[in-house]
């Protein structure tokens, strides 16, 4: 070292490193205050103990997805001024460039219809709704009707994703599953998250596996499709000549087995294993209790129409969904297939109507008469709106409707939610939200939040950054709130 | 001399080096309660530092009047200043770390704090001449000064010095009860948007806000509000663009609803007392008022709801069984639900278990669970229960009155049990109770309403009652079996999921009706190609629509099988084996290689039995019929038989029935009976329809043959 720097520093190599010394050993002490500090770093997320943030609204949530998109215009938004209109060409000033599916991109016209169906108000709320719903309508003092909903995409496919996962490309955890990881389960004999299929007669769309995903999340969290079969999950009965009595006993030898393994290697999964395994013995008594509707009295049957008798009917589905979110399962999916009406839609749209609205309306009469409503949300929609103009050739007694994500109504009943209250607005046209309106990612939010959650707070690490049900936007609709 | 400073410049540096420990990991450190109580000596020690460094200075600069014994006087108190600071900033950081300070203040204090002691650790260990020690030690003292200050800031609070001279002393914002429209919801927005321009100090325009007597007042341009005159209103409501808009162009604005909201409360006089809650729910002023309370109180801080003491979490982790969940309503609320599930494996001691968490139960769901009468006496002790649900329990109501004792229960659900209305007179004096809901229980919708005239204060909800005219259609029979094809002794199985509805059904005939038709009794026997329709029947129902199902026989199943003709390219299926493969497709969906397409050419398939020849007397084509997408049944079906494929003699020819109008799409068979034969090798010939139907408006196209399998009984 330079001597005149020496001097001025005032310390030689022997000090330097004598001070290095002393450096070292109060470094080592101070380590002692850090206890994480060779353990890796441990994500905070792990430490989510299935506890709201806050005293919760509601408990569980069905969610009874109309799959293809419903025409709003033709249920719950009413709109007088297209009725006048009916056959005069959309003014541009309406559209302001909104782009078309490549169904309607060739068209010439954009012929405004107004709906075949006659709209009433129902209730003490005076909330319109249209002759194909007369169940509904008999409740409408039980709903809550956001007809500002919005969407940022226009086909099926990623809007539908879009809707459950919080994105339009797949891959990311469905809401059943956030909720699961969220909450937990609160029935340690059924999964958290379970999902029923349904077709209905109209024109439909598809459903697949990745919209009841747990994406990142730990695979528990997955939705479990429940089938229309014998069976309703599939692999859970005892193989052909095993009874309960030897399968409790293989149980118990390979719990022996794996826990050994557990303690050899420490891996987790191994013990999460063990409890799958019991979760299955124990869902083995649960759940030919839930597919047997024969203990439902008569009148549950006449409520939810005879349908329910069929299994795999959108009303059967419905039914099992109460049993289900009865037996505390968090989150109960419906997907209800055949709304997408681009064409004969007078001629589809009832049939639709009828199979879907007396089941929907019979949920939420019947949570209620059991005093499961205030902690149950119930939500009825699709994936977007329908255009108000034509799709093909405007007949005189049928017509079309495209996909149109700028404005679209849902319904929501029950925990939490403000009863018989309709939220947003759109405009004359029934075009553009021009009051209040509310994202996707909005509507996570409240969901979210009705269950307790702080949808800012509800994340998992995954690939380097923090994700969310509502990613990086969301405000939570708190008018809508009770 | 030379050994303290030694000691000390060593110890220097070890302090140095932990503050700067503690500054990386600082969010990641645990402090034991001992290290606390060190760090609690820091508001002692910091005063050594602050005397030692000041004496220090002072001496530097008065140097000319210790000329004797003034190098060693000055290093000792240097040295001695460097390691009080630095102790003092090690355990101010240990304090910081309790936390409960406002971060502003504590991010200088700790910053100046951690540079002092640096600086001082700088001052001990470079030897510096006179002209530069000098000024750095004036900047030391600089900075201990501007550390005490924030530091003093920090324990006695910003207006300490000052405090006194102030007029007016702030409360917290709290939202009680008695809150006025004033102080609930005016008060903030002014807080937020024009207090940092009209306060006591700056008051702009001669106009302070600060306090009610000020408002009332008004500024140099006189008062805000006078009858239904507001010169406040009419600052608020100028463009943003002119001169005397409030708040200024550059300033934090007003939202709608905020300045709605002051109009309204103006308009209606401006008064100061008026309460939040003396206003009606539906009041506009109210209604106003509260989304600006919404805005500016219920921040993300959500206030627990149950005052009362938590349970311990392990005795509530010891309680949660697979049958038994007991979990903490919230994170922030004591308050615990209860859930039963899975009757089989209940026992009624479950219940007496939770006498540990009695206190925190504010909620059970016991639905389904096998709990009778005497089992309700269990809760009396729940006193903070609020919603006891016995859906579906074996509860008569013989006990209800013991339920008078729990003082908050709000909600009781017995629906599906078999309590009856006078057993309700139990709740007359109740004055908890608010819903109790009776649905599918002895309680009919006129007792209902009697309920309601005697106990008003409680909503008795008795759910929902069928209209007893409306007539529905029963749905129609389940099919038990699998699929179309029936395996060798399989019988053909239907269900229907309503108790006592009757089926009908015919084999190949014409529609049952109620009187007509086989009633369904046991499994059918089915062992040729066979429709079978069924329907059911139940009184007080309108009859079901007909099911039909049709069934094909597995039978003997060919060895190998060859094709003479080319199915089209898309439609290839897997070859010849597909037609005995025993899978069957979808009535509608042909990409799927169960599939074999023909349209151009007729198909022509041999099929041999090479080891044991089965006696053969029909045989089927299963085939698709979609008239949408022009797959029509075969215009002609021939069955030839013989040794070989050169030997063959035709058994026998038959042309289906082709549709007259539209019918919906599914898979049929066309069914052909053979005089019974044993040949070794059969030849099928189905030939494609040439000329489609007239209904089906399309009378250059052919018709397409689909068919997945052919079946030889």
């Amino acid at each position: 070292m330079n001597e005149f720097l020496e001097n001025r520093l005032g310390i030689n190599r022997r000090h330097f490193l004598g001070k290095l010394s002393v450096g070292l050993g109060s470094a080592a002490l101070g380590s002692l205050l850090i206890p994480g500090l060779f353990n890796g770093k441990e994500d905070e997320s792990l430490a989510l103990a299935g506890i709201p943030d806050f005293a919760p609204k509601a408990k569980r949530i069905i969610y009874l997805f109309q799959n293809g998109a419903p025409s709003q215009l033709e249920s719950f938004d009413y709109k007088p001024m297209l009725n006048k209109m009916h056959g005069q060409e959309l003014p541009a000033s309406v559209r302001m460039g909104q782009r078309l599916t490549g169904m309607t991109s060739g068209q010439k016209n954009f012929p405004l219809v107004g709906s075949y169906f006659k709209f009433q108000q129902h209730g003490q709320s005076g909330s319109w709704i249209s002759e194909l719903f007369p169940h509904m309508a008999k409740i409408a003092d039980e709903l809550c009707f956001i007809k500002s909903m919005h969407t940022e995409a226009i086909n099926h496919d990623p809007a539908l994703t879009f809707m459950q996962t919080g994105a339009q490309q797949g891959n990311r955890p469905s809401m059943g599953a956030w909720l699961s990881y969220g909450l937990g389960s609160e029935n340690k004999n059924l999964p958290a998250f379970c999902v029923l299929l349904s077709r209905g007669r109209g024109n439909g769309q598809g459903v697949y596996s990745k919209l009841w995903t747990n994406g990142f999340l730990d695979s528990v969290h997955q939705g479990v499709q429940f089938s229309s079969g014998e069976e309703p999950v599939l692999y859970l009965n005892n193989p052909t000549g095993t009874d309960r009595e030897s399968r409790r006993r293989m149980l118990d030898k390979l719990s022996e087995l794996n826990s050994i393994g557990h303690e050899t290697f420490g891996d987790p999964e191994i013990t999460a294993r063990i409890q799958q395994y019991e979760m299955a013995y124990r869902m083995q008594t649960a759940v030919p209790e839930l597919a047997d509707i024969s203990k439902e009295p008569d009148h549950i049957i006449k409520m939810y129409g005879p349908e329910c008798l069929v299994p795999g009917s959108y009303a059967a589905n419905c039914l099992l969904a109460r049993k289900l979110s009865e037996s505390g399962v968090r989150f109960v999916q419906l997907y209800h297939q055949g709304w997408d009406q681009h064409g004969n839609l007078t001629g589809e749209m009832p049939l639709q109507a009828q199979d879907a609205d007396r089941a929907s309306a019979a949920l939420v009469m019947d949570l209620k008469q059991r005093g499961l409503l205030d902690e149950t949300v119930v939500i009825w929609g699709g994936e977007f709106g329908r255009t108000n103009y034509c799709q093909g050739d405007l007949g005189d007694k049928n017509y079309g409707r495209d996909h149109h994500p700028r404005a679209y109504t849902i319904w929501m009943a029950g925990g939490g939610v403000k009863k018989g209250f309709t939220y947003g607005e759109t405009d004359e046209f029934g075009y553009n939200v021009i009051k209040d309106p509310v994202h996707v990612n909005d509507f996570h939010a409240t969901i979210l939040h009705l269950m307790g959650l702080d949808h800012e707070k509800l994340t998992f690490k995954h690939l380097g950054r923090r994700y969310r049900l509502t990613d990086v936007a969301g405000r939570v609709v708190k008018p809508v709130i009770a | 001399m030379e050994l303290f400073k030694k000691t000390i410049s060593y110890s220097v540096v070890a302090l140095q080096v932990l503050i700067v420990i503690l500054l990386v990991f600082e969010n990641q450190l645990s402090i034991p309660l001992w290290l606390q109580s060190v760090g609690r000596v820091h508001p002692l020690m910091l005063h050594l530092p602050i005397g030692l460094l000041l004496i220090t200075t002072l001496i530097a600069f008065g140097q000319r009047w210790f000329t004797e014994s003034y190098k060693e006087l000055f290093s000792f108190l240097l040295y001695l200043s460097a390691f009080t600071a630095s102790v003092s900033a090690l355990m101010g950081m240990v304090l910081s770390l309790e936390g409960g300070y406002n971060e502003g203040d504590l991010l200088f204090h700790k910053w100046f704090g951690i540079a002092l002691s640096f600086m001082c650790w700088f001052l001990i260990s470079v030897s510096l001449s006179p002209k530069i020690q000098r000024p750095a030690l004036l900047a030391a003292t600089l900075v201990l000064v501007v550390t005490g200050h924030f530091g003093a800031n920090l324990t006695h609070g910003e207006d300490f010095i000052f405090g006194p001279l102030a007029q007016e002393v702030k409360s917290e914002r709290v939202l009680t009860d008695s809150s006025t429209v004033f102080t609930a919801a005016i008060e903030p927005i002014l807080e937020a948007k024009c207090y940092s321009c009209h306060n006591e100090q700056k008051a702009k325009g001669k106009l302070i806000l600060t306090s009610q007597a000020a408002i009332a007042k008004g500024g140099k341009n006189g008062v805000l509000w006078k009858g239904d005159e507001s010169l406040l209103m009419d600052r608020l409501n100028l463009p943003i663009d002119h001169k005397k808009h409030m708040p200024p162009k550059d300033k934090a604005q007003l939202t709608d609803d905020e300045l709605d909201f002051i109009q309204t409360w103006i308009l209606r006089g401006g008064n100061f007392e008026t309460k939040v809650n003396s206003l009606p729910a539906t009041d506009t002023l109210r209604l106003l008022a509260s989304k600006i309370i919404d805005q500016y109180h219920n921040q993300p801080h959500v206030k627990s709801i149950y005052s009362f003491a938590s349970a311990p979490a392990d005795k509530i982790e010891e309680l949660n069984t697979p049958y038994r969940t007991v979990f903490r309503i919230a994170a922030n609320e004591p308050a615990l639900q209860v859930d039963f599930f899975l009757r089989e494996a209940f026992d009624s001691k479950f219940i007496d278990e939770l006498k540990s968490v009695k206190d925190q139960v504010v909620a059970i769901n016991l639905s389904k669970m096998p709990i009778s009468d005497a089992d309700l006496n269990k809760f009396k002790s729940f006193t903070n229960l609020e919603k006891l649900i016995l859906n579906q329990t074996d509860v008569e109501g013989k006990t209800l009155a013991v339920l008078n004792a729990l003082p908050n229960l709000k909600m009781l659900s017995l629906s599906g049990t078999k309590v009856k209305a006078g057993e309700l007179s139990a709740f007359e004096k109740n004055r908890s109770l608010r819903e109790v809901y009776l649905w599918n229980t002895g309680v009919g919708k006129q007792e209902e309403t009697t309920l309601q005239q005697r106990m008003a204060h409680i909503r008795w909800d008795t759910g929902y009652h069928p209209d007893e005219k409306e007539k529905m259609r029963l749905s129609p029979p389940i099919l038990r079996n699998d699929g179309q094809v029936l395996k060798r002794g399989e019988r053909v199985s239907y269900k229907h999921n309503l108790p006592g509805a009757v089926i009908r059904y015919v084999v190949n005939g014409e529609m049952p009706d109620s009187v007509s038709g086989d009633i369904y009794k046991d499994e059918i026997n089915i062992d040729r190609y066979a429709i079978v329709k069924s329907k059911a029947f139940k009184d007080g129902w309108l009859s079901s629509n007909v099911s039909e199902h049709i069934f094909f026989p597995e039978g003997v199943k060919p060895d190998r099988a060859t094709l003479l003709t080319k199915p089209e390219d898309r439609y290839m299926g897997e070859g010849a084996s597909t037609l005995i493969d025993n899978r069957k497709g979808m009535p509608d969906f042909y990409r799927d290689p169960v599939w074999m397409g023909f349209r151009n050419q007729n198909l022509e398939a041999l099929f041999y039995f090479d080891k044991n020849i089965p006696e053969i007397s029909n045989v089927t084509l299963s085939y698709a019929r979609n008239i949408y997408a022009m797959c029509m049944p075969p215009s002609e079906i021939q069955v030839w038989g013989g040794d070989d494929e050169k030997n063959l003699k035709l058994l026998a020819s038959y042309k289906p029935e082709q549709p007259k109008q539209y019918v919906p799409t599914r898979i049929e068979g066309a069914d052909i009976a053979i005089p019974p034969s044993k040949f070794k090798c059969y030849k099928l010939v189905a030939k494609t329809l040439t000329k489609l139907p007239e209904f089906r408006k399309a009378p250059k196209e052919k018709g397409w043959l689909m068919v997945d399998e052919v079946f030889f009984n």
